[in-house]
This record gives C-alpha cells, sequence and structure tokens, in this order.
C-alpha cells in the first residue's frame, strides 16, 4: 500500500546522512575500499535525486555486487566472522543507497545503519564512543521516522524531536530490561583471535624503552575497590604477565611445559580482597595486586603466577581477588635451569661482574644484595628519554649510560642474576594507585606500567627486588610525576599538582567510572548480585519483577504519549482581557458573551464614565492586537502592562 | 501488504461482529479505545529479526553496549504502539455534504476529520483499496477532509456502509485502524437516455407551442429577478449599467407548461421509463421550461427551477415499480 510511495528527497538525505553517522566510526577498521563504495553511492544517489536521473541497470547494480562480495572475501578470507560481516554489511547496504525509492529500501538501510551501531559497540565501548552511538541513534531514528511520514511533514527538525521522544519515553523500558533481562551465559560461537589495533597495555614481551612507550599515556589501565583499606604504597605492586626467556634483547613469556594450575603461595602478611574492574585491553591477563592468592572462578592462573581471563578481555570485565603481598610464590619448588639461561655471548661485562659476584659469596641473598647495593650506588637516572642503546642493551645501560626506565632496570638486573646463576624473572604490571579526593575507588594508568624481577630462593620462594625503586626510591611513594624531572614527557594526570585542567579530566573519569562500573561491567555476576540484593534470586520472581517492571514504564510512557485531555489555553492577550473583564465583573460589568471588546467598553462608559477613558485606551488595544494586525511583542507588552494598571473600584 | 480472505462462513461471522461493535451509524463518530484495532505490520517483523541478531551478539560477546541497544530498540518499538494508537483516539469523524449523481457515476462522500486536541495527528488514511484517499494530517484543534469515491451502479440511494480509519504513524511497525460507520447517503438518479429522445408530449390546451422549444419570447413585463430565474431572460444591460437584475417574463403559453408523465411511456420497461423521464426533466430544465413531473403514487406540479429538479429527479431516484 503505502510503501510504494516515493521517497521524499529529504527522507533520501536523511537516509544517506543517518547511513554515513553509522559508518562513520568503523572507518578506520574497514577496508578503504568499503568506504569509498558507500560514499560512491552517496554521491550517486543525491546527484541522481537533484537531476531526477532514474536507477542504473540491473546487470551493473549486479555486477557491483558482486565485486563488492568477492572484495570482501578477498580480504578477510571469509564472509563469516565479525570484521568480515561488518565491512559485508557495510558494502550492501552502501549499495542499497543507490536503490533506495521507497520506504521499503529505506527500512532495510536503517535497518542495517542500527547494525553498523552495535558493531561499533563491539569493538569500543567506553564513554565519548558510548555518547556517539547514543547521538547516531538518534539520527538513525529521526532518519526512520522521516522515510516512513506519509504526508510533507514539519522538516528535519520536527523528526528529530520525534525521535528524541521516541526514544527518551522508552529510557524506562529499556532501563528495566536491562537490569532484569537474564544474561545468558556466551560466547555462542567461538571468539574471534586477537585482533588488530594496537591497544595500550602490557604485552607479552618486554623490549628496551617498552613500558617507558606504555608509560607515557594517562589512560586508565583499570580501577580498583578495596573492601578493607588499602595497603600501603610499598605493596602496590600488580601483577601482569610473567616473562622468562631472555634472547639478548627481549623477554618473552614461555609457557612452562607441563605444569598448569595455580602456584603455590607461601605464608607472610594478611590477605587484601579488592575488585578489580579492568578495561579492555584485548589480551588475556587480568591484572591484581601482587601476588594473589584467590579469585573468583572463571579466571585462569598462569604458572608464573599472574592471573588470566579465558579469553581475551574487550570488555570492561570486573572480578574480585584476595591477595597475599607479602607472601612469596612456590617457596618450596625449585625452579627448572631455564631459569638461569642467558644467550651465550651477550652481555659480557655483566656477566663478567656476575661471575666476580658469584665467586666471592656463594649465598643467593648476599648476591642480591650486592646486585641491588649496584644499582643504589652507581649513579643511575631514572628517566623517560635515555639515549638509545641499538647494540648493547644490558651492558650499555649498566656501565655507560645508566639512565633508563624500569624496562631497562628490570631486564639488567634479571640479566646479572642470572649470570651469577641465581634464577629470575621478569614481571610486567603496574606499581602505584592514585585516588581522587571526592572518590571512592583508585585508579592504575598506563602510566604506572612497571617491570620488576623476582629471584628464587631455596625456602623462601620468589623474592620481588626492584632495582627501579632502588635507583629512585621516590617512584613507589611519588609516582611518576614526582620521581621523574620536570622536563620529562609525563602525561597529565600522572603529574604533580592539582591544576584546573587535572580536576576537570578527574571529574570526567568519575563519569567514565561509573559508566565503565554500572553499565558496561554489568554482566550476569553482577546482575546476580544485585537481583539478590533485592530479594530476588530465583528466576520466577525476576521473571514477575520484570512482567511488572516493564508495565510500569510502559504506563510512564503511556502517560506520556496520550496524556489528559488538554483544554486548550488561550493565548496571552486574551488571557489579559479575561482578566481586565474579571475584575470589572466584580462591579457587577462582566463581559457579555455576544458583545464585541467595543460594545463591551460602551457599556461600561455608559455605566462607570469615570473609567470611560481607560476602557477605551483598553478596548482600542485588544482590538488593534486581535484584528488590526498590530500584534507585536512591544504591543502586547504594553497592553499587559495598561491591563495591570487598570484597577476598577 | 498482502491481505488474506477468510472463509465465507467465518467471514460472515467476523463482519457481524465487527458490525456489532460498530454500533448503529452515527451522526458522528468519535474513536475510542474500543473501536480501535492495532497490530504489528512487515516492518515489524524485520525489526524483530534485527533485535534477535543484536541479542546474539550481545550474548556471544558479553557486550553490556549491545544489550543495552537491542533492549532500547525494542523498548521504542512498544512505545510507537501507544504512539500509532494515540494518533486515531479521539478523532472525530462527520459526514460532510454529499451531491447527488447519476447512476453509473461514482459519487463523493466527504467525511470531516476533526481533531480536538491539543497534539496533531498526522498521516490518517480513509477509506481502502480503490476508495482510498491518501493520508492526510489533521492540525491541532482543527480539522481536515477527505473523499470517499464510492461509485453508484444502480439508481436509489447509496449508503456507502462502513469504511475504515488507518493509520501507520510514527515508525509503520504496527497499524491501527478503525470502522467507522456514518448515517449519511445520497440519492442516485437514473440515468439519463442517451442519444435523441423523443420529446415529451405537450399539455393539452392551445397555445402557440408544442413542447421543448428555446427561443419562446413572448415579452410580456419585467419583474425583479428571483432566484431560479433562468439567467437567459436576465436583462444583462441593465445589470451592466449597474441596475438591479430583472427578469423578462414571457408570456407563457400552455405549451411551455410540461408533464412528463410516467403512464404515457407505454413500451418502455420500468427503469428505461425513469431513464427517459430523467433525460425529459433534464432537456425541460436546460430550455427554460416549467415541467411537472407524474409518477404512479406521486405528481410534482409543474415549476422550473435547481430545487424543483432536484426534487424531481429526487422522486424519479426513489420511485419503486
Amino acid at each position: 500500500m503505502s510503501s510504494a510511495q516515493p521517497l521524499s528527497r529529504p527522507a533520501a538525505r536523511g537516509v544517506v546522512i543517518a547511513l554515513a553517522a553509522a559508518l562513520l566510526p568503523q572507518l578506520g577498521r574497514l577496508p578503504w575500499w568499503v568506504a569509498a563504495l558507500v560514499a560512491g553511492a552517496a554521491a550517486w544517489r543525491l546527484w541522481a535525486d537533484r537531476r531526477g536521473q532514474g536507477l542504473p541497470p540491473r546487470s551493473v547494480r549486479a555486477g557491483v555486487t558482486a565485486a563488492a562480495i568477492a572484495g570482501v572475501v578477498w580480504e578477510y578470507g571469509t564472509l563469516v566472522g565479525l570484521e568480515a560481516g561488518t565491512a559485508l554489511v557495510s558494502a550492501l547496504i552502501g549499495l542499497k543507497l543507490v536503490e533506495v525509492r521507497s520506504p521499503r529500501h529505506a527500512r532495510v538501510v536503517i535497518l542495517g545503519a542500527y547494525f553498523l551501531l552495535a558493531a561499533e559497540a563491539l569493538h569500543r565501548q567506553d564513554l565519548p564512543v558510548a555518547l556517539y552511538l547514543g547521538a547516531a541513534l538518534w539520527l538513525v531514528t529521526g532518519a526512520w521516522l522521516a522515510a516512513e511520514r506519509e504526508t510533507p511533514d514539519g522538516g528535519p527538525l520536527a523528526h528529530g524531536r520525534a525521535a528524541a521522544a521516541l526514544l527518551g519515553q522508552a529510557l524506562p523500558l529499556a532501563a528495566v530490561l536491562f537490569l532484569l533481562f537474564p544474561r545468558l551465559p556466551g560466547p555462542l560461537w567461538g571468539m574471534p583471535e586477537e585482533s588488530g589495533p594496537a591497544v595500550t597495555g602490557l604485552s607479552d614481551r618486554l623490549e628496551p624503552g617498552a613500558i617507558g612507550e606504555l608509560a607515557r599515556s594517562d589512560a586508565v589501565a583499570f580501577r580498583v575497590t578495596f573492601a578493607e583499606g588499602e595497603p600501603p604504597p610499598g605493596q602496590r605492586y600488580w601483577r601482569g604477565p610473567v616473562l622468562t626467556a631472555f634472547d639478548g634483547r627481549r623477554w618473552t613469556r614461555r609457557e612452562e611445559q607441563g605444569r598448569g594450575g595455580k602456584p603455590a603461595v607461601g605464608s607472610g602478611g594478611d590477605g587484601v580482597r579488592h575488585t578489580v574492574t579492568l578495561q579492555p585491553h584485548h589480551r588475556r591477563w587480568l591484572l591484581a595486586l601482587d601476588p594473589p592468592r584467590e579469585a573468583a572462578d572463571g579466571v585462569q592462573w598462569a604458572p608464573g603466577g599472574n592471573l588470566l581471563a579465558e579469553g581475551p578481555v574487550r570488555e570492561v570485565r570486573r572480578y574480585t581477588v584476595v591477595s597475599q603481598p607479602g607472601a612469596r610464590l612456590e617457596p618450596e619448588r625449585r625452579p627448572p635451569g631455564a631459569f638461569t639461561d642467558l644467550p651465550p655471548g651477550a652481555h659480557p661485562r655483566a656477566r663478567e661482574l656476575a661471575g666476580r659476584w658469584r665467586g666471592q659469596s656463594a649465598d643467593d641473598g648476599a648476591i642480591i644484595e650486592r646486585a641491588l647495593a649496584f644499582f643504589r650506588e652507581q649513579d643511575f637516572t631514572y628517566t623517560l628519554t635515555p639515549p638509545p642503546l641499538p647494540e648493547r642493551p644490558v651492558d650499555g645501560f649498566l656501565f655507560e649510560t645508566r639512565a633508563g626506565f624500569c624496562g631497562h632496570f628490570a631486564s639488567s638486573l634479571a640479566v646479572l642474576l642470572r649470570a651469577a646463576e641465581v634464577p629470575a624473572r621478569v614481571v610486567t604490571g603496574y606499581l602505584g594507585a592514585e585516588r581522587r579526593p571526592e572518590q571512592d575507588h583508585w585508579v592504575v594508568r598506563q602510566s604506572h606500567a612497571h617491570a620488576w624481577v623476582e629471584a628464587w630462593l631455596p625456602g623462601e620462594g620468589w623474592r620481588r627486588l626492584d632495582p627501579t625503586t632502588a635507583a629512585a626510591p621516590q617512584r613507589v611513594t611519588e609516582g611518576l610525576g614526582g620521581s621523574l624531572a620536570g622536563d620529562e614527557p609525563v602525561p597529565l594526570m600522572a603529574r604533580e599538582g592539582d591544576g584546573w585542567l587535572k580536576g576537570l579530566r578527574g571529574r570526567w573519569e568519575a563519569l567514565e567510572a561509573a559508566w565503565d562500573q554500572w553499565v558496561l561491567a554489568f554482566d550476569a555476576r553482577r546482575q546476580d548480585s544485585l537481583l539478590e540484593g533485592w530479594g530476588l534470586g530465583d528466576w520466577r520472581w525476576r521473571a514477575v519483577a520484570l512482567g511488572f517492571g516493564g508495565l510500569l514504564a510502559l504506563g510512564l510512557a503511556a502517560s506520556w504519549v496520550l496524556g489528559g485531555p488538554r483544554r486548550p489555553r488561550p493565548d496571552p492577550v486574551r488571557r489579559e482581557w479575561d482578566r481586565m473583564g474579571r475584575r470589572l465583573g466584580r462591579l457587577g460589568l462582566s463581559p457579555r458573551p455576544d458583545e464585541g471588546p467595543r460594545d463591551y467598553a460602551a457599556r461600561v462608559a455608559a455605566a462607570r464614565p469615570e473609567l470611560a477613558a481607560a476602557m477605551d485606551d483598553l478596548a482600542e488595544r485588544y482590538v488593534a492586537l486581535r484584528y488590526g494586525g498590530g500584534d507585536t511583542r512591544r504591543g502586547r507588552a504594553a497592553f499587559r502592562r495598561a491591563v495591570r494598571r487598570f484597577r476598577p473600584r | 501488504m498482502a491481505r488474506f480472505r477468510l472463509p465465507g462462513a467465518l467471514r460472515r461471522r467476523l463482519d457481524g461482529w465487527i458490525a456489532r461493535r460498530m454500533g448503529e451509524p452515527r451522526a458522528q463518530t468519535r474513536l475510542d479505545h474500543r473501536r480501535i484495532y492495532i497490530l504489528p505490520t512487515g516492518a515489524a517483523a524485520a525489526l524483530v529479526l534485527l533485535l534477535a541478531g543484536l541479542l546474539l551478539l550481545a550474548i556471544n560477546y558479553r557486550n553490556a553496549l549491545v544489550y543495552l541497544l537491542a533492549f532500547w530498540l525494542a523498548a521504542a518499538a512498544v512505545v510507537a504502539i501507544l504512539h500509532t494508537f494515540r494518533n486515531l483516539a479521539g478523532l472525530r469523524l462527520r459526514p460532510g455534504p454529499v451531491a447527488p449523481v447519476f447512476a453509473g457515476d461514482t459519487a463523493r462522500f466527504r467525511v470531516t476529520l476533526e481533531n480536538p486536541d491539543a497534539r496533531p495527528r498526522l498521516a490518517v488514511t480513509v477509506g481502502e483499496g480503490a476508495a482510498e484517499t491518501g493520508a492526510v494530517d489533521v492540525p491541532a484543534r482543527g480539522s481536515a477532509e477527505r473523499v470517499l469515491a464510492v461509485p453508484a451502479p444502480e439508481r436509489g440511494w447509496l449508503d456507502p456502509g462502513p469504511f475504515r480509519v488507518t493509520t501507520r504513524f510514527p515508525a509503520g511497525l504496527f497499524r491501527a485502524w478503525s470502522w467507522v460507520r456514518l448515517d449519511w447517503g445520497v440519492a442516485v438518479y437514473p440515468r439519463p437516455e442517451a442519444g435523441p429522445v423523443p420529446a415529451p408530449p405537450a399539455e393539452t390546451g392551445s397555445g402557440s407551442g408544442s413542447g421543448a422549444g428555446p427561443g419562446q419570447e413572448d415579452f410580456a413585463g419585467l419583474r425583479r429577478y428571483r432566484a431560479g430565474d433562468p439567467l437567459r431572460h436576465v436583462v444583462w444591460r441593465l445589470v451592466a449599467r449597474g441596475g438591479e437584475p430583472l427578469t423578462k417574463e414571457l408570456a407563457g403559453g400552455a405549451g411551455e407548461r410540461l408533464w412528463l408523465d410516467y403512464q404515457v411511456l407505454e413500451g418502455l420497461g420500468p427503469e428505461a421509463r425513469l431513464s427517459r423521464l430523467c433525460r425529459w426533466v433534464l432537456d425541460a430544465e436546460r430550455a427554460g421550461l416549467a415541467y411537472g413531473l407524474a409518477l404512479p403514487g406521486t405528481a410534482i406540479p409543474p415549476a422550473r427551477g435547481e430545487r424543483h429538479r432536484h426534487r424531481c429527479l429526487a422522486a424519479l431516484a426513489a420511485y419503486r415499480p
């Protein structure tokens, strides 16, 4: 029926704009030719509308479509999967733009635009992106209403208002569904492998300068709340991937063969229970206070003692861990010989120094002390911008430049220890945490990224050694900004002081924290704990609550939409006239419904001659405003003043 | 949209149920929740498919934002039901004037939609199928008029029966409709006979005239113009000079008055007779002659003018042989 009606030009433009808004955030991810295809189709469409051109012949359309599908297959190797699927939908929907002639076609494009919004949400969910997606949702919905409108309409603004009203009225119901709809366990099909974009965060290899790179960003890595008090600054080490293999330059993680499961944790110190809200970083590590002892189910353990998720962390993830700072890992089990391996022929000076230490003492503990003293006493500089050492990263750092960042320090100490036959490994993670005064949680940023060393001692286990703090002890207490020189490229939030910019950013981060906490991290576990707190443990009760809440939300929307019968309000000029009439009514001279303003004025003047002049003036003003075309704002204001002044007795 | 037809017996029961709910034909109708039906359209099915897909994505990737998007769209679709309903509820329909037509023509039934609310009603469609009039907006506290074109194949009284008022506003996801039965109808005159037609017999009596003959002008004086006087007889020269319109009085002989008699037409069937009588009435009126109509059971004395013509034609329309 009405689907056969042609789409109006503004509506077609609206559809193009909606698709562009939905596609915009994906542009960096899509192959360039997809974007070109869509842009070309949109441009053709707008040009054709202006010229009144017909469609290109079917063969051309079919040919381009087939080429697009082939292009997706060539680019991704498949049509299935998130990346390929998104590209395919983008290309096909873009081509559909050429054909959009009726509301039915527009509907297809709109539904495709909604899908693209969801596809973007699968990649990024942080607050700015979410706000953009909300705005894009409004745009796409507005375009839909414009396309479905069968009568000439009030322009894009009217559709924008209508879309905002529709989405706003739907919000309570959406909130009820979000809270109460059960979160079914996923994944239903395989998770994609760790994909593409360079995301800030710890990687599973350490190269010289890598940590320094990471520390230039003050993006939030994760947020923590502690069940009881927070640990002292010296214990705020956060354990990330543990690296065990060294090739002369780079430390990597080599899975220990034949061992899985949790490493033993020695005794010493109290447990610290804390809840971490981790930002997506597309790798598997789950950061926790060093060393973690217990974690909720779903969390796996790496042989190095750090925590792993079952797949790459792509969404904000919340988990609770009990750690025991002060305890040591694996006090009983001696690590295999590989932990003292070094590539042959590398770092001759370091080997020589370590060999001397070993010769002078048989005790591993004493060697460790000498190594740390080396870092403390020699004049090392902690800096984000050391001179580069491509040739001999360890020897050059230890004996020549003596300037570097945590990665250099940790790598060199581990090399020294291994050269002295002490089992050693490098642990990467974060050191420190900050809390802004108005918030209840602690924030750990990429600028807190850190690397340190663990050495194994018999009877004790893996002992944490931090050469960076040996050289720059303020790093623990003052953080990055307080331990580097003023001209270092420290990012904004890591710097000392409380500028207004920092305050602004802090407030924004508080919003982001709430967004992460209440929306993004709202998974099955969180929903369970929330609903159980409300007494809705059983699924039947939840279904009842869902139905009831849904009806309530719908009733709220209905009260907005259906409203009550609204008595039409008279216009302001008429109201003033009525007010004057009421005043005269107190004197027995109310206006009769059948008499006009001039007759009324004559009647009042006849009854009360002293009011004649004022009455005539008011009547003339009223007539001029209502019928004489003199309805201006000044005229109305003057009339209002005249009426207020008129007080007959 | 494809519409399926129900089997005969089921359809009759459904029609009866709908007729009972519609109630008696009324002078004006107000659409309320008892009369409005609402169902999803094909577009709603497409949206449901999309939402199911989004939900699957959200479950698989455990993504709270996609859940939120899916829920929000679903909630918006549900709220759209309220908007579509509100677009019809409270609308008043009133029959407008209808001009009588001849059998075989199409009667144009005017219906006025009145919107008493402060919110406009948008894209309301009246009628369906061939009679559909296209969507219209009814402004706030205003009205709009639509015309239902109903074919009038037979003479007599035409009641267009119930018609449908529909809307798919705002999102095209749901269709709300209501059946309306107004108390109106129109007279359908018999189709005037076409082609050359023998003249009606003149009234008995002397007179120079012999029936239909234009140009009979025995000037007998002037009188003030009365509504219904043939415009040919108005003295336009005087009007052009700024005077009042005056009509020439013509000495009408008995030959100026016609009696159009049903009984006279032997040899024709009843409908053919009526058809010819109709033609005669039209011709006589056009010629400016006075004419009377005689049907079994009805006699309309001779006269002239628009009202007289309508009276005669209505009598022809209503006649039951």
